[in-house]
Parts: C-alpha cells; sequence; structure tokens
C-alpha cells in the first residue's frame, strides 16, 4: 500500500523545478487545517468557562437542551461564535487587501494600514458614528445597518484613487511618491476625524475611543451582516484578478501585451482594496499590520504567484487576527487589550525587518 | 503583415513620429536602425499599442486601436527594453507568463513544458529555478525573451502569421548569445512569423534582417535590404558621421563581425 509520504513525495519528484504551484497547494491545505484549529479553540477559550464541547453536542443532538444552562448556550452563541466569524473575516479582508494592493502598486510595502486607506475609511465611519444624528440622518436611514460599512467603504475608496493618482504618472508608479502622499492623506483623514471627535457627545465619544485601537469586542451577528457583504464581493473579485496581478508584476506594458485588460484590472482592484478595507475598518477599527505581514510571510513560502497568494492570504490572516484576539482577550484578564495593540507590537518591529531587509532595493 | 501609414506620435506636445509609413511582412526580419532619438523605440511602442497615434496601424489587416488587448496577445508578443520585476518570481513562474493568454499554440499537454523548451532555446536550460532578480541583467533579457517566445511559440497559428517585436533585443547581451538571439528570430521568420527588431548594431543588421528601416528624426528615412541602405552617403547623413560600408580599417585595428560565426 502507498503511504500518503510516498504520494506526496512521488509528486514532488515530477514538480519541475522553480514550479512552487504543487508546494502552494499544499501549504492551502495546511493553512486551512490550521484555520480550522485556530477557529475552535478561539470560540473554546474565553473569560467564562462555557463549555464548547457541551454546546456541540446539544447542537448535534447528542444531548437534551435542559443540560445545557442558558448562559453557556448565550456565550457561546451571542458572544463567542460572532466574535470568532468577525476575527476570520476582518483578519482575511485585512491581508487579502494587503496583498492586492502590493500587487497594484507593484510594491511590498504597499499596505491599507501605512498609505493612509484605513484612516480614509476610518474618517467615512467615523462620520456616521458622530453625524448620524445630525446631518447624516438621511444616510443613515436610508442604508441602515449598512450606513457605517459603506461610509467606510467610500473614504477608503476615495483615498485609494486619489493616491493612485499621485503616485502613478505614465504607467509607473513612484514608490517614495505613494507613501509620502499616504502620509500626507493620512494626515488630513487624522485632521477631518479629530474636528467630528471633537464635536462628539461622551457615549459617542467611547465608542469612538474603543473603536479607534481596533477590537474584535462587541462582535455582533449584525455587525457581521453588515460587513460580510461587502467583503464578499471583495474575495469574489480576487481569482479574476490573480493571473493579471501577475502579469502587472513585469510592468504595466508587458502585462497588457500578455492581454491584461490594464485599467479594468486597477479598478476592479482598488475597488476591492476599498471594499475590503472599509468594511473592516468599520466593524473592527484601525487593525494594523496584518496586510503587510501575511503577505510577505508567505512570499518567502510559497512565492508571488497571486493565484495561491490571495487565498492562502485570506487563510492566514484569519488565523492571525484569531491568535493575535486570543492574545488581547487573555493578557490582562479580566480586562482587554484593543487588539490593534497587539497587532502593532508585533507588526511594527516586522514592517522595519522588512525594510531593512529590502533597504538596498528599494531605492527611495 | 504589420503595417503603419502615416504614423504619428506626439509625447505632450512634442510630436515625435511625423508621418512614418512602415511594413513588416510575415517570413522576414524587419530591421529599425537610427540613430538616438531618431523615435525607433516610439515606433516599436507604437506598434506595440503602447501610444495613442494618428494614422493607422494595422495587424494582419485589422485596426491595432480597434483591438482588445487579448486580441493582439495573441497575435503578437513584445519584449521590453529592459524590465524590472516587483516580486521574487522563480525563472520558471516568468517565463509561465508567456503562456497567460493561452496562445502558445501548442497542445495542453506540451505546455507543461514549454518553459522548460524555451529555456533551452534562450541557452538558459538549467535556470528555471533560480529567482529573476539574481540573475545577470543579458540573462534577465534572455528570461525575457524565453517569456515572449511562449506568447507566439507556433509562428502562424490559425493561418494567421504572428509577430515577435523586439526593442532592442542584444543590447546586453555577449557576442555569442546575440547571435543566438538573431537565430531565433531567423528562425521564428523561417516557419512564417514575423520579426521587428530594434537594432543598433549596422553589422549585425546586415548580417540577420531581410529589410531595414532607417529613421531619422521621427521620419523613415530610407527602407529596403540590407545592402540598399548600407550606403555611405545614407549612413554618414543619418548617423551625422562620415562612415564608409565595406572598407578594411587602415592599419593594424583588429575587428570581427558577426557574419563570420560559423552556424
Amino acid at each position: 500500500m502507498l503511504s500518503a509520504r510516498t504520494i506526496l513525495f512521488r509528486r514532488l519528484e515530477a514538480v519541475p523545478e522553480g514550479d512552487r504551484s504543487a508546494r502552494a497547494r499544499l501549504a492551502l491545505l495546511v493553512l486551512a487545517a490550521m484555520l480550522v484549529v485556530v477557529a475552535s479553540l478561539s470560540v473554546a477559550t474565553g473569560a467564562s468557562d462555557a463549555s464548547l464541547t457541551a454546546v456541540v453536542k446539544w447542537w448535534l443532538g447528542l444531548v437534551p437542551e435542559d443540560t445545557l444552562s442558558q448562559r453557556d448556550r448565550i456565550v457561546i452563541q451571542e458572544i463567542r461564535l460572532p466574535r470568532t466569524a468577525l476575527g476570520i473575516l476582518v483578519g482575511a479582508a485585512l491581508a487579502v487587501s494587503g496583498a492586492l494592493m502590493q500587487g497594484l502598486f507593484r510594491n511590498p510595502l504597499a499596505d491599507p494600514g501605512i498609505v493612509g486607506v484605513s484612516a480614509g475609511a476610518g474618517l467615512g465611519a467615523i462620520a456616521v458614528i458622530v453625524l448620524g444624528g445630525t446631518v447624516l440622518g438621511p444616510v443613515v436611514s436610508l442604508f441602515g445597518i449598512y450606513a457605517l460599512p459603506l461610509a467606510a467603504f467610500s473614504g477608503g475608496l476615495a483615498t485609494t484613487l486619489l493616491l493612485y493618482r499621485v503616485a502613478t504618472r505614465r504607467g509607473q508608479t513612484s514608490i517614495a511618491t505613494m507613501l509620502l502622499a499616504g502620509i500626507a492623506l493620512a494626515a488630513l483623514s487624522g485632521a477631518l476625524s479629530g474636528i467630528l471627535v471633537y464635536l462628539a457627545d461622551d457615549r459617542q465619544l467611547r465608542d469612538l475611543t474603543f473603536w479607534a485601537l481596533g477590537s474584535l469586542g462587541g462582535a455582533t451577528w449584525t455587525k457581521i451582516l453588515a460587513a460580510g457583504p461587502v467583503i464578499a464581493l471583495a474575495f469574489v473579485a480576487t481569482p479574476l484578478l490573480a493571473r493579471g496581478l501577475d502579469a502587472l508584476a513585469l510592468g504595466e506594458a508587458s502585462a497588457r501585451h500578455l492581454g491584461v485588460p490594464v485599467q479594468r484590472l486597477k479598478a476592479a482592484a482598488i475597488l476591492s482594496v476599498a471594499a475590503a478595507t472599509g468594511a473592516s475598518v468599520a466593524v473592527s477599527g484601525g487593525i494594523g499590520f496584518i496586510g503587510i505581514v501575511v503577505p510577505h510571510l508567505l512570499r518567502l513560502i510559497i512565492g508571488p504567484d497571486h493565484r495561491f497568494l490571495l487565498p492562502a492570504s485570506a487563510l492566514l490572516g484569519a488565523s492571525l487576527l484569531l491568535l493575535a484576539d486570543s492574545v488581547s482577550r487573555t493578557i490582562v484578564p479580566p480586562a482587554e487589550l484593543p487588539i490593534g495593540i497587539v497587532t502593532a507590537v508585533f507588526g511594527a518591529p516586522f514592517f522595519l525587518w522588512v525594510l531593512l531587509r529590502r533597504r538596498g532595493v528599494l531605492d527611495l | 503583415m504589420i503595417e503603419a501609414s502615416s504614423l504619428t506620435v506626439s509625447i505632450g506636445h512634442k510630436l515625435i513620429l511625423s508621418g512614418v509609413d512602415f511594413a513588416a511582412r510575415p517570413g522576414e526580419v524587419t530591421a529599425v536602425v537610427g540613430p538616438n532619438g531618431s523615435g525607433k523605440s516610439t515606433l516599436i511602442k507604437a506598434l506595440s499599442g503602447d501610444l495613442p497615434y494618428g494614422g493607422s496601424i494595422t495587424l494582419n489587416g485589422r485596426e491595432l486601436s480597434s483591438m482588445r488587448p487579448a486580441e493582439a496577445a495573441a497575435l503578437r508578443a513584445v519584449l521590453p527594453q529592459a524590465a524590472s520585476l516587483s516580486f521574487p518570481y522563480t525563472v520558471r513562474e516568468v517565463v509561465r507568463l508567456g503562456i497567460l493568454g493561452g496562445h502558445s499554440g501548442t497542445l495542453p499537454h506540451q505546455e507543461q513544458s514549454l518553459p522548460e523548451r524555451a529555456l533551452a532555446r534562450v541557452d538558459l536550460a538549467g535556470f528555471a529555478g533560480r529567482y529573476y532578480q539574481e540573475l545577470s541583467g543579458g540573462e534577465q533579457q534572455r528570461v525575457q525573451l524565453a517569456r515572449v517566445l511562449c506568447q507566439v511559440w507556433k509562428p502562424v497559428l490559425d493561418g494567421q502569421p504572428r509577430y515577435l517585436l523586439l526593442d532592442e533585443p542584444v543590447s546586453s547581451l555577449d557576442i555569442k548569445h546575440q547571435l543566438l538571439v538573431m537565430r531565433i528570430a531567423r528562425a521564428f521568420a523561417g516557419e512564417g512569423g514575423g520579426v521587428i527588431a530594434v537594432l543598433h548594431d549596422l553589422n549585425l543588421m546586415a548580417a540577420c534582417a531581410d529589410r531595414a528601416v532607417v529613421m531619422k528624426n521621427g521620419r523613415a528615412v530610407a527602407a529596403g535590404t540590407p545592402a540598399d541602405v548600407m550606403r555611405n552617403g545614407l549612413l554618414s547623413d543619418v548617423f551625422d558621421c562620415a562612415l564608409k560600408v565595406g572598407v578594411v580599417p587602415q592599419g593594424a585595428t583588429p575587428f570581427v563581425l558577426p557574419q563570420t560565426a560559423e552556424e
């Protein structure tokens, strides 16, 4: 009988040199398995001692309903499950938008958080939180729960478009201009957000502070319902973008010579980034660095082929954010550290490390 | 046939090409020569569909500006002058991008090994697993050529001749690989495809091209066989420097011509 090991190694032997697709497929399987484990742990752990196994047994009809406390059921179904689901959604969205943006700008340092797209999305979200009762009242009543993610999406989209306009000239994107324009746009969004915060009342302020640091706390099925479809739209587009982004790595002209409709590709990528970033920011605030850490790690392992990089980013982004969330929930019990602080503590040094490694190549 | 008539291209307010008539036939290597700044690269870019143009450019009879990128990609491949790559792709992954549009013309099971065959053709067998960014300039240029060859592997597909547009394909290559690239171009034309190549080396042009178009100041000032354009008066005038064709230099200055290389 052939063991799985033999089959695997036989297949690897048949792979031509320089072809990393077999390795990438294996990595996708491993990452998917990892996400299942991490997600289960995320649902199973928390401040309360509610038992996941008891709830699962009840779902499967193995035990009668009355063996389960009402409290445990609520803890699992209404607090932990939505939180884990939101973590998966947001982690995947942040990592994929990082990978898309890096492909679009042809640069591994492009990230919605770093170049001000998140700040722009944040401005949109803050505007709805603060002005939702007054000036933006009609918008809120028109779009309901979707008003917040849509406003964040619009803010993110406006920033991305502006950034692309400023940084790209005759099809060439200048890295230095992109980063500097990102700083300026982030500062502008920050200032406008500051004005709005100044106008906010006490209750709005508490919401805003918690939200600005980034958190998966307060996850509800409603929030998932609001952000989910917007993020899903971005995910649906990614498989169509993968080959084009690979061709784009050769430059815009070469991509067009290969038959890629470059303008359409760029527009779709910009919309996807803005949708995924905007919706994530709307429901979880400013969680940074997932978008830069995840694709970079994956490129080291499976290479930059976007057919694999994009789905792998979604899987690893979800896992990493759930892990960061677990840290944020357990490090200072019974209080909770905002998850944005956790991702920044690990992510910012990582970003510096990437900069150091690429210092020679960057040529700013 | 790739044909341009009354082709005009401006970049900003500057007129780069004015009224160029140009034709490249299938089965031939057409060289574009001329001094720096004469508009050779602009001509190749316009023929590749990179620039808005006045006049007309047709690709096998169809107006280029009305073709979708994928339609043009099925008929011609373009080798850029220099290509930097933004992510660490392996050589094989870069070459494989040539198959992207799915018009190599080979059968699906042959397409699997096409990158290896293309790399062997440009004398880079065994380089598939290396990182593109770690290669020398000349090696990178040949990797790009292998990618371009994959895109139009069969010089004629469904009765339509296909084309290679090469912008200074030998600029960073040693003499052995210059000859190799020109032999690949000749073979492509020999099988019924068309090749347009910007060349700086007049000897290489004379040795390898079927036809030459001479550019100066954004105009095509002469066209014909290499023998037609390799004339003292024309070359001296176009390159603004007194040149004599076919005269052995005085004294003992050694020289070597690509024409003397044995197949």
